[in-house]
Protein backbone atom coordinates (compact mmCIF):
# COMPACT_ATOMS: atom_id res chain seq x y z
CA UNK A 1 0.00 0.00 0.00
CA UNK A 2 1.16 3.08 -0.99
CA UNK A 3 2.31 5.45 1.91
CA UNK A 4 2.32 9.34 2.16
CA UNK A 5 5.67 10.87 2.93
CA UNK A 6 5.70 14.71 4.03
CA UNK A 7 8.68 16.70 3.08
CA UNK A 8 9.38 19.69 4.36
CA UNK A 9 12.16 21.64 2.76
CA UNK A 10 13.32 24.57 4.41
CA UNK A 11 16.22 26.66 2.14
CA UNK A 12 15.16 29.50 0.75
CA UNK A 13 17.44 28.74 -2.78
CA UNK A 14 14.89 26.72 -5.22
CA UNK A 15 18.01 25.65 -6.45
CA UNK A 16 20.63 24.89 -3.81
CA UNK A 17 22.29 21.78 -2.16
CA UNK A 18 19.39 21.04 0.18
CA UNK A 19 16.95 21.09 -2.96
CA UNK A 20 18.66 19.18 -4.94
CA UNK A 21 19.11 16.37 -2.13
CA UNK A 22 15.52 16.93 -1.68
CA UNK A 23 14.55 15.97 -5.68
CA UNK A 24 16.89 12.83 -4.86
CA UNK A 25 14.80 11.92 -1.94
CA UNK A 26 11.53 12.09 -3.54
CA UNK A 27 12.57 9.95 -6.28
CA UNK A 28 13.37 7.15 -4.19
CA UNK A 29 10.73 7.58 -2.28
CA UNK A 30 8.08 7.72 -5.56
CA UNK A 31 9.98 4.79 -6.97
CA UNK A 32 9.84 3.02 -3.58
CA UNK A 33 5.53 3.22 -4.14
CA UNK A 34 5.28 6.12 -1.77
CA UNK A 35 3.17 9.59 -2.21
CA UNK A 36 5.26 12.75 -1.55
CA UNK A 37 3.76 16.07 -0.56
CA UNK A 38 6.33 18.69 -0.10
CA UNK A 39 6.06 21.82 1.15
CA UNK A 40 9.15 24.53 0.88
CA UNK A 41 8.56 26.48 3.95
CA UNK A 42 10.98 29.21 3.15
CA UNK A 43 8.01 31.01 1.03
CA UNK A 44 5.77 30.21 2.83
CA UNK A 45 4.61 32.60 5.67
CA UNK A 46 4.43 30.49 8.70
CA UNK A 47 4.64 32.54 12.25
CA UNK A 48 6.03 31.10 15.50
CA UNK A 49 4.31 29.66 18.49
CA UNK A 50 2.58 32.93 20.42
CA UNK A 51 2.18 30.55 23.00
CA UNK A 52 -1.72 31.46 22.93
CA UNK A 53 -3.08 28.48 24.25
CA UNK A 54 -6.19 28.66 21.76
CA UNK A 55 -4.76 25.03 19.70
CA UNK A 56 -7.82 23.59 18.27
CA UNK A 57 -10.30 26.14 19.41
CA UNK A 58 -10.60 27.29 15.83
CA UNK A 59 -10.92 23.72 14.95
CA UNK A 60 -7.38 22.97 13.39
CA UNK A 61 -4.45 22.48 15.36
CA UNK A 62 -3.05 26.16 15.24
CA UNK A 63 -5.01 29.38 15.84
CA UNK A 64 -3.03 31.72 13.73
CA UNK A 65 -4.04 32.74 10.16
CA UNK A 66 -0.84 30.81 8.36
CA UNK A 67 0.25 28.97 6.01
CA UNK A 68 0.38 26.23 8.57
CA UNK A 69 -3.28 25.59 7.81
CA UNK A 70 -1.82 23.52 4.26
CA UNK A 71 0.98 21.57 6.77
CA UNK A 72 -1.60 20.42 9.27
CA UNK A 73 -3.87 18.24 7.81
CA UNK A 74 -0.51 16.65 5.69
CA UNK A 75 0.89 15.97 8.69
CA UNK A 76 -1.35 14.63 10.29
CA UNK A 77 -2.00 12.27 7.75
CA UNK A 78 1.35 11.07 6.94
CA UNK A 79 3.52 7.77 7.92
CA UNK A 80 6.69 9.65 7.69
CA UNK A 81 7.91 13.40 8.23
CA UNK A 82 11.38 14.78 6.54
CA UNK A 83 13.00 18.10 7.27
CA UNK A 84 15.54 19.15 5.03
CA UNK A 85 17.68 22.35 5.27
CA UNK A 86 20.64 23.43 5.73
CA UNK A 87 22.63 24.35 9.09
CA UNK A 88 22.32 28.36 9.98
CA UNK A 89 24.59 28.88 12.82
CA UNK A 90 24.04 24.88 13.78
CA UNK A 91 20.61 24.26 13.51
CA UNK A 92 17.34 24.72 11.27
CA UNK A 93 16.59 28.07 9.68
CA UNK A 94 13.54 29.86 11.63
CA UNK A 95 12.22 28.79 8.16
CA UNK A 96 11.54 25.52 9.31
CA UNK A 97 12.16 25.63 13.21
CA UNK A 98 8.70 27.74 13.13
CA UNK A 99 7.00 24.55 12.08
CA UNK A 100 8.29 22.23 14.54
CA UNK A 101 7.61 25.17 17.42
CA UNK A 102 3.75 24.60 16.15
CA UNK A 103 3.94 20.78 16.84
CA UNK A 104 3.45 21.96 20.47
CA UNK A 105 -0.80 21.99 19.30
CA UNK A 106 0.22 18.00 19.05
CA UNK A 107 0.83 17.91 22.07
CA UNK A 108 -1.62 19.84 24.58
CA UNK A 109 -4.03 18.15 26.12
CA UNK A 110 -6.75 19.87 24.00
CA UNK A 111 -4.90 17.94 20.93
CA UNK A 112 -7.94 16.30 18.74
CA UNK A 113 -5.80 14.77 16.57
CA UNK A 114 -2.38 12.96 18.29
CA UNK A 115 -0.11 12.37 15.72
CA UNK A 116 0.70 8.83 16.27
CA UNK A 117 3.23 5.91 14.11
CA UNK A 118 5.31 7.96 12.04
CA UNK A 119 8.62 7.39 10.22
CA UNK A 120 11.11 10.84 10.57
CA UNK A 121 14.40 11.30 9.17
CA UNK A 122 16.17 14.52 8.38
CA UNK A 123 18.64 15.99 5.32
CA UNK A 124 20.72 18.93 6.03
CA UNK A 125 24.01 20.42 4.80
CA UNK A 126 26.61 22.53 5.93
CA UNK A 127 29.56 25.08 4.57
CA UNK A 128 32.22 24.71 7.13
CA UNK A 129 34.07 21.21 7.25
CA UNK A 130 34.04 21.62 11.07
CA UNK A 131 33.71 17.93 12.00
CA UNK A 132 31.05 19.87 14.65
CA UNK A 133 29.00 21.11 12.35
CA UNK A 134 26.55 18.73 12.98
CA UNK A 135 26.61 18.21 16.84
CA UNK A 136 23.70 20.06 18.10
CA UNK A 137 21.10 19.26 14.77
CA UNK A 138 21.55 14.92 15.03
CA UNK A 139 21.17 14.85 18.91
CA UNK A 140 18.41 17.20 18.36
CA UNK A 141 16.52 15.34 15.44
CA UNK A 142 17.06 11.90 17.35
CA UNK A 143 15.36 13.75 20.71
CA UNK A 144 12.40 14.78 18.90
CA UNK A 145 12.23 11.39 17.59
CA UNK A 146 12.16 10.02 21.01
CA UNK A 147 9.79 12.63 22.35
CA UNK A 148 7.25 12.16 19.32
CA UNK A 149 7.45 8.51 19.72
CA UNK A 150 8.38 8.17 16.37
CA UNK A 151 10.85 5.72 14.26
CA UNK A 152 14.26 7.13 13.16
CA UNK A 153 14.21 6.50 9.86
CA UNK A 154 18.20 7.94 9.74
CA UNK A 155 19.61 11.06 8.41
CA UNK A 156 22.03 12.36 5.69
CA UNK A 157 24.55 15.38 6.62
CA UNK A 158 27.18 16.27 4.26
CA UNK A 159 29.70 19.06 5.49
CA UNK A 160 31.29 21.18 2.98
CA UNK A 161 29.11 22.21 0.68
CA UNK A 162 30.44 25.89 0.16
CA UNK A 163 28.32 26.81 -3.48
CA UNK A 164 25.31 25.67 -5.57
CA UNK A 165 25.79 22.26 -7.05
CA UNK A 166 28.36 21.18 -4.44
CA UNK A 167 27.06 18.34 -3.28
CA UNK A 168 27.01 16.74 -7.05
CA UNK A 169 30.59 16.37 -6.02
CA UNK A 170 29.67 14.29 -3.00
CA UNK A 171 27.92 10.75 -2.08
CA UNK A 172 25.29 13.40 -0.56
CA UNK A 173 22.58 12.34 -3.52
CA UNK A 174 22.82 9.09 -3.39
CA UNK A 175 22.24 8.67 0.19
CA UNK A 176 19.07 11.02 -0.10
CA UNK A 177 18.13 8.68 -2.86
CA UNK A 178 18.68 5.93 -0.72
CA UNK A 179 16.82 7.18 2.30
CA UNK A 180 14.04 8.11 -0.06
CA UNK A 181 13.89 4.54 -1.36
CA UNK A 182 14.10 3.14 2.31
CA UNK A 183 11.75 5.82 4.31
CA UNK B 1 34.04 47.90 33.10
CA UNK B 2 31.43 49.65 31.76
CA UNK B 3 30.15 47.71 28.49
CA UNK B 4 26.40 47.57 26.33
CA UNK B 5 24.64 44.64 26.83
CA UNK B 6 21.93 43.78 24.45
CA UNK B 7 19.68 41.23 26.31
CA UNK B 8 17.40 39.56 23.80
CA UNK B 9 14.34 38.06 25.11
CA UNK B 10 12.87 34.83 23.59
CA UNK B 11 9.20 34.70 25.12
CA UNK B 12 6.21 35.89 23.32
CA UNK B 13 4.52 35.81 26.64
CA UNK B 14 4.63 38.87 29.05
CA UNK B 15 5.56 38.48 32.36
CA UNK B 16 6.55 34.60 31.89
CA UNK B 17 9.32 32.77 33.39
CA UNK B 18 11.98 34.54 30.81
CA UNK B 19 11.11 37.61 31.01
CA UNK B 20 11.63 37.93 35.11
CA UNK B 21 14.80 36.36 34.47
CA UNK B 22 15.90 38.86 31.94
CA UNK B 23 14.35 41.85 34.52
CA UNK B 24 16.74 40.24 37.02
CA UNK B 25 19.57 40.31 34.70
CA UNK B 26 19.01 43.72 33.41
CA UNK B 27 18.89 44.77 37.44
CA UNK B 28 21.54 43.42 38.54
CA UNK B 29 23.57 44.45 35.17
CA UNK B 30 22.66 48.20 35.69
CA UNK B 31 23.29 48.27 39.08
CA UNK B 32 26.39 47.28 38.05
CA UNK B 33 26.63 50.35 35.96
CA UNK B 34 26.84 48.62 32.31
CA UNK B 35 24.02 50.66 29.49
CA UNK B 36 21.36 47.69 28.88
CA UNK B 37 19.28 47.82 25.79
CA UNK B 38 16.20 45.54 25.55
CA UNK B 39 14.93 43.54 22.71
CA UNK B 40 11.97 41.38 22.89
CA UNK B 41 11.92 38.94 19.63
CA UNK B 42 9.22 37.02 20.87
CA UNK B 43 6.81 39.64 20.48
CA UNK B 44 8.32 41.00 16.98
CA UNK B 45 8.30 40.13 13.92
CA UNK B 46 11.61 38.91 11.88
CA UNK B 47 11.12 36.74 9.07
CA UNK B 48 13.96 34.18 8.17
CA UNK B 49 16.59 34.98 6.05
CA UNK B 50 16.45 34.36 2.05
CA UNK B 51 19.56 33.91 2.00
CA UNK B 52 19.20 37.13 -0.75
CA UNK B 53 22.69 38.23 -0.24
CA UNK B 54 20.58 41.52 -0.73
CA UNK B 55 21.52 42.81 3.14
CA UNK B 56 22.19 46.91 3.54
CA UNK B 57 21.65 46.94 -0.33
CA UNK B 58 19.08 49.37 -0.32
CA UNK B 59 19.92 51.58 2.89
CA UNK B 60 18.44 48.60 5.69
CA UNK B 61 19.85 46.01 6.95
CA UNK B 62 17.43 43.78 5.56
CA UNK B 63 15.52 44.38 2.55
CA UNK B 64 12.73 42.15 3.89
CA UNK B 65 11.86 45.65 6.18
CA UNK B 66 10.77 43.17 9.27
CA UNK B 67 11.68 43.61 12.52
CA UNK B 68 15.20 43.18 12.33
CA UNK B 69 16.13 46.30 11.22
CA UNK B 70 15.17 48.34 14.62
CA UNK B 71 17.36 45.18 16.08
CA UNK B 72 20.70 45.62 13.55
CA UNK B 73 21.03 48.79 14.97
CA UNK B 74 21.15 47.90 18.51
CA UNK B 75 23.41 44.79 17.69
CA UNK B 76 26.12 47.37 16.25
CA UNK B 77 25.84 49.35 19.36
CA UNK B 78 26.30 46.08 21.73
CA UNK B 79 29.36 44.80 23.00
CA UNK B 80 27.68 41.88 24.59
CA UNK B 81 24.64 39.74 23.84
CA UNK B 82 22.67 37.71 26.18
CA UNK B 83 19.91 35.80 25.26
CA UNK B 84 17.05 34.87 27.77
CA UNK B 85 14.74 32.54 26.10
CA UNK B 86 12.48 29.57 26.72
CA UNK B 87 13.53 26.45 25.32
CA UNK B 88 11.44 25.30 22.63
CA UNK B 89 11.35 21.54 21.37
CA UNK B 90 15.54 21.89 22.77
CA UNK B 91 16.27 24.88 20.94
CA UNK B 92 15.59 28.49 20.20
CA UNK B 93 11.93 29.22 19.47
CA UNK B 94 11.52 30.59 16.28
CA UNK B 95 11.63 34.32 16.98
CA UNK B 96 14.82 33.90 18.54
CA UNK B 97 15.98 31.46 15.78
CA UNK B 98 15.10 34.29 13.14
CA UNK B 99 16.77 36.86 14.69
CA UNK B 100 20.65 34.69 15.11
CA UNK B 101 19.80 33.88 11.38
CA UNK B 102 19.98 37.04 10.42
CA UNK B 103 23.12 38.12 12.08
CA UNK B 104 24.10 36.57 8.65
CA UNK B 105 23.34 40.59 7.25
CA UNK B 106 25.83 41.99 9.71
CA UNK B 107 28.26 39.68 8.33
CA UNK B 108 27.59 39.92 4.65
CA UNK B 109 27.23 44.08 4.84
CA UNK B 110 30.39 44.04 6.11
CA UNK B 111 28.88 46.15 9.57
CA UNK B 112 31.57 46.62 12.07
CA UNK B 113 30.25 44.16 14.62
CA UNK B 114 31.71 44.55 18.78
CA UNK B 115 30.45 41.79 20.49
CA UNK B 116 33.12 40.02 21.77
CA UNK B 117 31.25 37.49 24.06
CA UNK B 118 27.26 36.46 25.07
CA UNK B 119 25.59 34.54 27.52
CA UNK B 120 22.62 32.33 27.35
CA UNK B 121 19.77 31.91 30.43
CA UNK B 122 17.34 29.34 29.00
CA UNK B 123 13.85 28.22 30.98
CA UNK B 124 11.97 25.14 30.34
CA UNK B 125 9.17 23.11 32.24
CA UNK B 126 11.52 19.70 31.92
CA UNK B 127 12.86 18.17 34.62
CA UNK B 128 16.53 17.63 34.64
CA UNK B 129 19.12 19.79 33.06
CA UNK B 130 19.76 16.96 29.90
CA UNK B 131 16.81 18.49 27.52
CA UNK B 132 19.15 21.81 27.39
CA UNK B 133 22.15 19.70 26.23
CA UNK B 134 21.17 20.56 22.59
CA UNK B 135 20.87 24.37 23.22
CA UNK B 136 24.08 24.74 24.83
CA UNK B 137 25.84 23.05 21.96
CA UNK B 138 24.47 25.49 19.10
CA UNK B 139 25.11 28.80 21.42
CA UNK B 140 28.69 27.23 22.03
CA UNK B 141 28.81 26.60 18.36
CA UNK B 142 27.35 30.20 17.62
CA UNK B 143 30.33 31.82 20.43
CA UNK B 144 32.88 29.35 18.10
CA UNK B 145 31.81 30.21 14.76
CA UNK B 146 31.51 34.25 15.43
CA UNK B 147 34.73 34.00 18.18
CA UNK B 148 32.75 35.31 21.53
CA UNK B 149 33.71 34.21 24.58
CA UNK B 150 31.09 32.56 26.28
CA UNK B 151 30.41 34.40 29.57
CA UNK B 152 27.89 31.58 30.85
CA UNK B 153 24.61 29.76 30.46
CA UNK B 154 22.52 29.82 33.12
CA UNK B 155 19.79 26.50 33.05
CA UNK B 156 16.33 27.05 34.41
CA UNK B 157 14.53 24.09 34.70
CA UNK B 158 10.65 23.12 36.10
CA UNK B 159 8.80 26.09 35.24
CA UNK B 160 6.06 26.08 33.60
CA UNK B 161 3.26 28.44 34.83
CA UNK B 162 3.75 32.40 34.33
CA UNK B 163 5.59 33.12 38.08
CA UNK B 164 7.06 29.51 38.77
CA UNK B 165 10.61 31.14 38.40
CA UNK B 166 9.97 33.44 41.26
CA UNK B 167 9.47 29.88 44.19
CA UNK B 168 13.27 29.60 42.88
CA UNK B 169 16.55 31.33 43.36
CA UNK B 170 17.00 31.76 39.31
CA UNK B 171 15.60 34.86 39.68
CA UNK B 172 18.49 36.11 42.32
CA UNK B 173 20.91 33.98 40.17
CA UNK B 174 20.11 35.63 37.30
CA UNK B 175 20.92 39.28 39.11
CA UNK B 176 24.17 38.07 40.78
CA UNK B 177 25.07 36.89 36.59
CA UNK B 178 24.05 40.68 35.77
CA UNK B 179 25.85 42.14 38.68
CA UNK B 180 29.09 40.12 37.69
CA UNK B 181 28.70 40.43 34.14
Amino acid sequence: MSRKILVLMGSPRKDGNIALMTEAFIKGSEEAGNKVVRFDTAMMDIKGCHHCQTCWSKGRSCSLEDDFVKIGPELESADAVVFAAPMYWSHFPSHLKTVIDKLYAYVVPACQKRLGDKRFAIITCGDGADEHAFDAIIPWYKGIAEYMQWEDAGYVAVPALMEKGDVKKTDGLDKAYELGKNI
Amino acid sequence: MKKNILVLTGSPRKGGNSDILADAFIKGAEEAGHNVARFEAGRKSIMGCKACNKCYSNGNPCVANDDFNELAPMMEKADSLVIVTPLYWYTYPTQVKAAIDKIYALLVGQRPIKIKESALIVCGDSVGTEVFEGIQKSHQEINNLLHWENKGMLIVPEVEAAGDVLKTDFPQKAEEMGRNY
